[in-house]
């Protein structure tokens, strides 16, 4: 076991991408490492183009050792949308502490917030965070759940409190496992790299740089209405904006902890050197389905729902469903100087769209431009980028 | 429009009909097949209700001679018959029906676009032969825009020749006590009352508002088969499963789903990953005839499509309170500090499957013994609602049941012959060294008779099982175990006699049917007693009850 | 040896097995051109779409058609097409499964031109396209590259097949096209669903032959919509998808074919039958044609 594995712990400001805390040789269970995380649900605001901010409910990192008065005090009303994107190894011990900070904006409001580990094989109702079936965390209220994965890949984790509300609120993350596999270059083809999507056996899934992007919409009358004390009949739902990790192009080009964007902090945007074998680990927290398409790379679809594909396939359009999970290789193509070039402080680079099909969801409420569900690959000349230290990692 | 809508529906709810008495073959749970190879099916009007309480007009397929239910029945016919589809037309417009994945569909009616109708108040008749086993679906031929969003659809199972524990082949051997349909259909209330008030109907202005499994909505979902509430709508679809294991449970449940609705819906099953075995009445093999099926914890069923999957239960760490407990800091949450929403939940207060917690005063419990709920629901959200209130609608739960079945130990223990001599009830909870001991009769030929009192036993519960562990103070004396009969005040033997001696002897037994009888209700709701009788001969003895337990199937 | 053009024309979506030929520089001209479509009711729409140039790559005179012409190439060919574009807005082009020599697609600017140029290394069938608002105005349409086994879809002797239909999805709504420039396309609302640009009962059949006919169905969808056909009387074997085919080829009635993706499928037609429905199972009734015998 190798502490990097255990500690992808948020390098980054921001709470970016939290891991788990490495906490060895605890009583408990001593056979496994730990990872241990902080979660707070609470309330706060986004920036959307084409209007003022957006309410929403949503996750935020915390210290675990922070007392519930001091969370409250730091933390509440500072939800962040993506949720944080959490990191864990196959078969860890993981504990998420979620601490319910309560609401800035409805102190009316007394809902409980929960975490449903999305797509998990689930040991017990007790953690499986459906509040019906198990428990639900009060204000200023404390629980901590408890998993141990046995099976790498790309989930999600999202509250289930009054889901259809929580959800779309924006209470919506991505969780992925590192398989058991990583930490050895021997299977990689290339022998570059220790990471692997899948305990493949062969490194058919080893990857130099991934990025885990969150599908989603936002209806902003639900929102509004939140906000403003009034209900929305959710079977109206008919989203305005089409985000990837919390934010609509060309925000989702912007890069990570982007000073306009304090609680969106994540960004979709995809640079590489030519030849980097690019993992992407997608999830779709919305409630349409959605076709994606890389045109000009061809995208090889290697898991799916946390399950290795048997039989991979490549594909130019990747469908998938609400609640769905996607592992897609690609690899960066050469790049070419005579298509269009654009220069960052990293050097040239091509760009390639990774976009909506359906192009009314390339628009920001209506107005002109590209917008929505759509971010970009950069294909930089020569390898300027250096290797990836964390998931999702910009480069400025 | 919506209030209109309920209005309406109160004034004709009148002439909706009513309830229908389902045949005792039905089951509680689980698929209700139609079996034949002729059927006779007219299409008709009538009413179902949603959990809101409104009351949508539907158009659908009832068994000639019965009641009016949505959806249209399922019909359950063996590979290689020859099926006969009478359809006689109560509407008042032509209507049909199509057959996705049979061909060579023969038969006579007036000709349409995509099959033979039966016009207004006529009929028409479909022949085919079932030539490969499968989950399919059967719907409206006519006007589908309007006639399959009114509700004219069901399913049709084809089982393998022999083998009706496959879905197709011996890979996809299932249990057949574990067997789901879960047929997915949403709703537009305003098409729907376009079609009653004979407004209007835009189909390119599709809201839809309902969003069902096999007919009803969540909670409704949940009902058994063919309640007396629920007169048109006689499918359930509670999923139950008990943990996988190796020899005791081998098989999986088998889930066949299918969609009629008007959209692609996305559905994920909680707990355990499902595996699509097949497509379309299709299993997903290899070219070389090899396992083409995939998993998936969601997984989007195109509008028309069928799929079926298997459903495996399985705790990959086997945690358990004894050998393997969770990490004491997480494994018993203080409740006082969190919340059962609304007070009323189906949690165990456990974490530990079969167990049940103490939940805090005042949270109405729907947890029979320790078994777990996953909801199973449409992921699109907006469909896991019944018009604007959440937690509706395209949903089910998962009911993991331990795997022993529920277990109950005596309460209370009362002599019927013989004096008390040591011990009480509760030394007869665990096979352990604390008995509870009766001296026999002291005169004549000597007895030592006593029950054991159980409670909280559901009404409906099957499967009852008793095991009784118990010695002697001398050897081989006849035991033999009893069940009350509340019908008929009597004790009912259960098996011949065991010799029991100076050890402990385990017997199990289980009651005659019909089982129900073992169950009292009214003020014995719940109370179920077995009775240890043990013969002796002119010496006095001592029996000793170490263990008294009771294990059932909760309904 | 370079040609300058070999087109199969959809008449119908109907074609004969093309000959194979040996890898050659294919160099196809389009323009991208205003012009109209007359649907059912009837109704006029204004459409942009593409049209084969004429000679020198000239515009004048041509007739844009949704979806545009059917590009047939030979796998191995290196392609160039040129897009001539007299429109008064940019037309991109990109095939999703391609990767253009120039990266992602290209431009060409309003009354300008722009030429893709690609190795058709691998079989199958891709949709070539526009982007955004392009798209429900008409500027779309159906790429073949031919194997060079004649009458397969692919390398393997499993997709040969004795007819072809190609079964372009997309949708109009009259309202947007009448001002593409300016109309909000969130609010694009399709009023016409259409397979090779027609709607029922204008579409036209697909015919099978006989029993044991093997119709290769290649469905393009180009519309906006994850849309689910159905087949009735007979199984469609599913081959490929986004012009890969699969590992395990399957057998359905209903497909999903999403947005943008493409799909073949081979009917084999029944011994029993003479007309197999291929309609939109979401119910957008117009989207619905038959596979005929003969
Ligand atoms: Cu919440
Ligand atoms: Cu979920």
């Amino acid at each position: 076991m190798k502490r990097r594995d255990l500690l992808k712990a948020g390098a980054l400001a921001g709470g970016l991408l939290i891991g788990g805390r490495a906490l060895q040789g605890s009583a408990e269970a001593a056979a496994n490492p730990e990872a241990r995380i902080g979660l707070a649900g609470t309330d706060g605001h986004i920036t959307l183009p084409g209007r003022g901010p957006l309410y929403i409910f949503g996750f935020a990192t915390v210290p675990l050792a922070a007392s519930v008065g001091d969370l409250v005090a730091n933390y509440k009303g500072k939800a962040q949308h993506v949720a944080p994107i959490l990191d864990v190894k196959q078969d860890n011990d993981v504990y998420i502490t979620l601490t319910n900070l309560g609401l800035v904006g409805r102190p009316d409001l007394v809902d409980a917030h929960t975490i449903h580990w999305h797509g998990f094989r689930t040991p017990s109702a007790l953690f499986d965070g459906v509040p019906e079936a198990s428990i639900g965390v009060p204000i200023e209220r404390q629980f901590t759940y408890f998993f141990r994965p046995h099976n790498p890949g790309t989930y999600m984790y999202h509250c289930h409190f009054e889901d259809v509300e929580h959800v779309q609120m924006g209470m919506t993350s991505i969780v992925f496992v590192r398989p058991a596999q990583d930490g050895g270059s021997a299977l990689d083809p290339l022998h570059r790299t220790t990471t692997y999507a899948y305990n493949d056996g062969d490194g058919s899934t080893a990857y130099d740089r991934h990025f885990a992007i969150l599908l989603n919409e936002i209806e902003e009358r639900e929102h509004d209405a939140d906000e403003q004390i009034q209900e929305f009949i959710f079977t109206d739902y008919d989203p305005q904006y089409f985000t990837l990790n919390g934010r609509v192009y060309p925000q989702t080009i912007l890069p990570n902890n982007d000073p306009s964007l304090p609680y969106q902090p994540v960004s979709s945007l995809i640079q590489a050197n030519p030849g980097d074998r690019v993992l992407l680990r997608l999830a779709n927290l919305g409630y349409l389905q959605h076709a994606m398409q890389l045109p000009g790379i061809p995208m090889k679809v290697v898991g799916e729902d946390a399950t290795p594909h048997s039989f991979p396939y490549v594909t130019n359009t990747l469908y998938i469903g609400p609640g769905e999970a996607r592992d897609v290789l690609f690899t960066a193509p050469p790049f070419n100087p005579s298509a269009p070039v654009t220069t960052d402080a990293r050097g040239s680079y091509n760009t390639y769209l990774f976009k909506n099909r359906d192009f009314r969801r390339l628009s920001n409420r209506g107005s002109p431009g590209l917008g929505g569900m759509a971010t970009e690959v950069r294909v930089y000349q020569g390898s300027p980028l250096p290797a990836q230290t964390s998931v999702g990692e910009t480069y400025a | 429009m919506r209030k209109a809508l309920l209005a309406a529906a109160a004034l004709l709810v009148a002439f909706a009909p009513s309830a229908r008495a389902q045949a005792p073959a039905v089951p509680r749970q689980g698929i209700v097949c139609t079996n034949g190879t002729t059927f006779d099916l007219t299409a008709t009007p009538g009413y179902i209700e949603t959990p809101d309480g409104n009351s949508v007009l539907m158009w659908s397929y009832a068994l000639a001679g019965g009641e009016f239910q949505s959806p249209g029945p399922v019909l359950c016919v063996n590979e290689g018959d020859s099926v006969t589809v009478h359809l006689h037309n109560d509407l008042t417009e032509p209507v049909s029906i199509v057959f996705p994945g049979q061909t060579g569909v023969g038969g006579s009616g007036s000709s349409g676009l995509l099959a033979k109708e039966a016009p207004a108040g006529g009929d028409a008749t479909y022949t085919f032969t079932a030539s490969q086993p499968g989950t399919y679906v059967y719907e409206s031929g006519t006007d589908p825009e309007k006639q399959v969003e009114m509700g004219l659809y069901g399913a049709l199972i084809v089982r393998p020749a022999g083998h009706p524990d496959y879905a197709y082949d011996a890979a996809t051997r299932f249990d057949p006590q574990r067997e789901y349909l879960v047929l997915l259909s949403d709703i537009d209330p305003d098409l729907h009352h376009a079609v009653e008030t004979g407004a209007p109907y835009h189909f390119d202005q599709l809201r839809n508002r309902y969003f069902a499994i096999n007919g009803r909505q969540f909670p409704d979902t949940l009902q058994d088969n063919g309640v007396s509430w629920l007169p048109a709508q006689p499918y359930g679809s509670l999923i139950r499963v008990k943990p996988y294991n190796a020899t005791g449970n081998p098989l999986p449940a088998l889930i066949r789903m299918a969609n009629v609705g008007t959209v692609n819906h996305p559905f994920h099953p909680h707990g355990n990953h499902i595996k699509e075995v097949a497509q379309d009445g299709r299993p997903l093999r290899t070219p070389g005839g090899g396992d083409a099926s995939s998993e998936h914890f969601a997984e989007t069923i195109g509008s028309g499509q069928t799929q079926d999957y298997l459903f495996s239960w399985t705790d990959q760490d086997s945690w358990n309170p004894g050998s393997n407990p969770f990490p004491a800091s997480v494994a018993s949450p203080d409740y006082r500090n969190l919340t059962f929403k609304d007070g009323n939940t189906w949690s165990s207060g456990s974490a530990y499957l079969g167990s049940k917690g103490t939940l805090p005063v005042g949270t109405v419990s729907q947890n029979i013994c320790g078994e777990w709920y996953f909801p199973w629901h449409s992921h699109a959200l907006n469909e896991f609602t019944n018009y604007d209130a959440g937690f509706g609608g395209m949903a089910t739960l998962l009911r993991v049941d331990p795997p022993g079945g529920c277990t109950a130990v005596a309460g209370t223990a009362s002599i019927l012959a013989g004096t008390l001599n040591s011990g009480t009830a509760t030394a007869l909870a665990a096979a352990d060294t604390a008995y509870y001991k009766v001296n026999s009769t002291v005169s004549g030929t000597r007895t030592a008779d006593w029950y054991g009192g159980f409670t909280g036993v559901p009404r409906g519960s099957t499967g009852l099982a008793v095991t009784y562990t118990g010695r002697n103070s001398i050897a081989a004396l006849p035991t033999t175990l009893w069940i009350w009969k509340w019908s008929t005040s009597t004790w009912v033997q259960m098996g011949a006699a065991t010799g029991v001696g100076t050890s402990d002897v385990t017997s199990t037994r289980t009651p005659p049917s019909p089982q129900s009888d073992y169950i009292g209700t009214g003020a014995n709701a719940g109370k179920v007693r077995v009775r240890v009788l043990t013969t002796g001969t002119t010496t006095n003895f001592v029996t000793q009850g170490n263990l008294l337990k009771l294990t059932y199937d909760a309904p | 040896m370079r040609r300058t053009m070999v087109l199969i024309l959809i008449a119908v979506g109907l074609t004969l097995p093309a000959s194979p030929a040996s890898a050659a520089d294919v160099s196809i001209d389009l323009c991208a051109s205003a012009g109209t479509l007359t649907l059912p009711g009837p109704v006029t729409a204004n459409i942009w779409g593409f049209a084969l140039a004429g000679s020198g790559g000239s515009c004048a005179g041509v007739t844009p058609s949704v979806p545009g012409p059917v590009l047939s190439v030979d796998q191995g060919d290196t392609v160039s097409i040129a897009v001539h574009n007299t429109l008064t807005t940019p037309v991109s082009l990109e095939v999703p499964g391609l990767s253009l020599g120039q990266g992602a697609g290209i431009s060409a600017p309003a009354g300008g031109a722009a030429t893709a140029t690609f190795t058709a290394s691998a079989p199958g069938t891709y949709l070539y396209q526009g982007t955004e608002r392009q798209v429900p105005m008409g500027l779309y349409g159906a790429l073949i590259v031919r194997p060079p086994t004649a009458g397969q879809a692919y390398g393997s002797a499993t997709t040969a097949y004795d007819r072809e239909a190609l079964l372009v999805l997309s949708a109009i709504d009259p309202a947007f096209n009448a001002s593409p420039a300016t109309a909000d396309l969130y609010h694009y609302a399709p009023k016409f669903w259409l397979i090779n640009g027609k709607a029922y009962p204008d579409t036209d059949l697909v015919h099978g032959v006989a029993p044991g006919t093997k119709v290769l169905l290649r469905y393009l969808n180009a519309g906006f919509d994850n849309t689910s056909m159905r087949l009735l009387g007979a199984y469609e074997r599913v081959l490929a998808r986004d012009a890969h085919p699969l590992a395990n080829p399957f057998d359905a009635t209903a497909e999903t074919i999403p947005a943008g993706g493409t799909e073949d499928a081979l009917v084999t037609i029944p011994a029993t039958g003479t007309r197999f429905p291929v309609y939109n199972r979401q119910l957008h009734k117009t989207m619905l044609t038959f596979i005929e015998v003969p």
